[in-house]
């Protein structure tokens, strides 16, 4: 098993045992990624099977100052933005909601969650909800951030989270009350 | 391990960390393939750019030897380069013979009464006659031709020129056709006009001297040149094709259906040649294209937010009864740990040769006219300017920089569609443009993801055109 970096040093140099060790060491974790942001299976297959080839084609610009992991991770996401982008063909522009961006206080009731059930609340998600919540809350990019990725302005990507985070809030629930029954 | 989480984002986030499920098997599988496909061609090639660059060379040498056969075409296939000229000084006649025995023959009168049609039936015995007068150089010529034909079952190619012009009355050597019988000039003879030109020559050179043999060794290149010198023009002999000399400025718009941001402009400069013969032409050249991309960098880093002194060692000195510390210290810069990302645009230029072969067909009414052509075209990228992503003003760790537009590849190749008018604007001058469709064989990006869709582009080529 090589180091990380000894790891990218011999998949620049093509080495075939290199780059498939590189693949298994990091595919299951982008895979999670990729599977949170496409609207099923096979375009999660897809993403991560384009996200790879993009990030083996690239390596060789990666610069050792920042960690592994979160460039590849980047390259992923962005190969989804890029995914989904491909199939967006009109995005209207929202007026943020105010009307319930509250959070409800008690998650405790959540802690036994398993990730493939709120894995399957996001993928009920409507499509752009999705790509803001994700984005958002889970990788961390900013709305003005957000806005330039998508194409679209910074209040929709506010408005979008907005009504992704209550409509999950519902599902939670719906979920918790499932249990409790 | 049970968490409380404060809210839902916690909940989300906190779940995903670890969440690694296992990828199929045949995605590794399919980028292995992928990426070894991309290593043995180097990006831009593989069977199917193998196919097509020989089909484009199929078509490129299709192209040249069609050219080639239209420029032949207007000459008989029975002469050959090898004929000898001969004047007979009985009948003051001149013939062309070909080395062939089938070959037609052409005499043509040494006086002003000329009657092309009868002299042109003068007999291939006749000749023969006359060609086997011992002692001529004639005679020698046939066995050459003869002797030729036997070893290469071929016709001899034999560049000898024969002008007999007898001396008799001047007593010196009196030359007066460098006897140059090209194809074209032996077809044209058949006729009047143009014997009559030629025997008027002959007789203001000669003074109606008989001739006498000479034997003049040339090549086919002489014998141009030097029919050229004794019936002047070719102008006069027919002109079945002609050569244009063009110049076009074309901008172009590539539309990418994979991928909307990837569309560009291309502005390009050609020079091309012609050839035109009746109504269709084939048409080639050179020409340079500058073409331009919006750039995106995906620039990822931590903010800096200051600096503050690391002790790295303490020593201790005795002040009078004191022991003062002293702090060895090193200032660390303090970034934060969330990842920023920002979008930086770049203009990046691009610049091309391009190769077209194009055929067309093309008709004209009065002073306007319009064309159709289509063919293929290569470019190979010859100087490229990608600028790097800039520091920026503000302090910060970068950790990545991505670049969200792929590379170009370095050939493409294309087939273009083209209609047009032209309009005469002067004897020699036409102007002329129009819309061109341009569709990419291969894609302009190596970009693995846009190989199955092929991107076209729009444009209009304006251009000046000079007849020769």
């Amino acid at each position: 098993m090589y180091s990380e970096e000894e790891l990218v040093k011999r998949c620049i140099k093509q080495d075939a045992r290199a780059q498939e060790e590189f693949y298994r060491r990091y595919a299951p974790k982008m895979y999670g990624v990729c599977l949170r942001f496409a609207k099923n299976k096979m375009e999660a297959d897809d993403i991560l099977q384009e996200g790879f080839i993009k990030v083996f084609i690239n390596l060789k610009t990666f610069r050792n100052e920042g960690s592994l992991e979160g460039w590849i991770r980047r390259t992923i996401v962005n190969t989804a933005i890029n995914m989904y982008k491909k199939n967006v063909k009109y995005q209207q522009d929202v007026e943020i909601d105010k009307a319930d961006i509250k959070q409800h206080a008690e998650m405790s009731a959540f802690e036994d969650i398993a990730a493939e059930e709120l894995l399957k609340l996001i993928g009920e998600l409507p499509v752009g909800y999705k790509m803001v919540f994700n984005l958002n809350i889970i990788e961390g990019y900013t709305h003005k951030e957000i806005g330039e990725l998508l194409g679209v302005s910074e209040n929709t990507s506010k408005s979008q989270l907005s009504r992704a985070r209550q409509t999950l809030q519902r599902k939670l629930a719906e979920l918790q009350n499932k249990k409790h029954e | 391990m049970s968490k409380n989480y404060t809210n839902m984002d916690d909940l989300f986030r906190d779940k995903f960390e670890n969440f690694e499920p296992t990828p199929p098997d045949h995605i590794w599988d399919n980028i292995k393939s992928r990426i070894a496909e991309r290593q043995s061609g180097k990006g831009n090639s593989g069977p199917g750019n193998n196919l097509l660059l020989s089909l484009t060379g199929l078509l490129v040498t299709l192209g040249i030897l069609s050219s080639f056969l239209l420029i032949n075409e207007d000459i008989p296939e029975k002469i050959t380069p090898t004929e000898t000229f001969i004047a007979d000084a009985g009948t003051e006649s001149l013939a062309v013979v070909s080395s062939e025995t089938e070959t037609a023959i052409f005499p043509v009168e040494a006086t002003n009464d000329i009657n092309a049609a009868t002299k042109a039936d003068i007999q291939e015995e006749n000749i023969f006659q006359e060609e086997n007068m011992p002692g001529t150089s004639k005679d020698k010529d046939k066995k050459k031709k003869k002797s030729g034909k036997k070893k290469g079952g071929q016709p001899a190619i034999n560049p000898v020129v024969t002008s007999t012009v007898p001396a008799e009355r001047t007593g010196k050597l009196s030359l007066t056709a460098k006897a140059t019988p090209l194809k074209a000039a032996a077809v044209d003879t058949r006729y009047s006009s143009e014997s009559e030109t030629v025997n008027r020559d002959m007789k203001a050179d000669n003074q109606n001297q008989p001739l006498t043999s000479i034997s003049n060794r040339n090549t086919h290149d002489d014998l141009t040149s030097n029919l050229s010198d004794l019936y002047g023009s070719h102008n006069d002999y027919g002109k079945e094709g002609e050569w244009i000399l063009g110049a076009f400025l074309t901008p172009e718009i590539i539309q990418y259906p994979s991928d909307a941001n990837l569309n560009n402009y291309s502005y390009g400069f050609e020079l091309a040649a012609i050839w035109k013969r009746k109504n269709f032409f084939i048409q080639s050249g050179a020409g340079l294209s500058l073409a331009k991309d919006q750039g995106k960098y995906n620039i990822n880093y931590n903010k800096y937010l200051g600096t503050y002194e690391d002790v790295y060692d303490v020593t201790f000195d005795s002040i009078g009864n004191e022991l003062v510390p002293t702090f060895h210290t090193n200032m660390v810069a303090v970034y934060d740990t969330v990842k920023h990302v920002r979008i930086e645009n770049t203009k990046r230029k691009y610049t091309y040769i391009n190769v077209p072969l194009l055929i067309g067909y093309s008709e004209e009414f009065r002073r306007f006219g319009w064309f159709v052509k289509t063919g293929p075209s290569v470019a190979f990228m010859i100087g490229k300017n990608e600028p790097v992503a800039s520091e920026g003003d503000e302090e910060f760790r970068l950790l990545t920089i991505e670049n969200q537009l792929p590379d170009r590849i370095s050939t493409q190749w294309s087939y273009l569609l083209t209609a047009g008018m032209t309009y005469k604007a002067g004897n020699k001058i036409n102007l002329s443009v129009e819309p061109v469709f341009r569709y990419h064989v291969n894609p302009v990006y190596d970009k693995a993801t846009l190989q199955t869709k092929h991107p076209y582009s729009i444009g209009l080529r304006m251009g000046l055109l000079y007849n020769f």
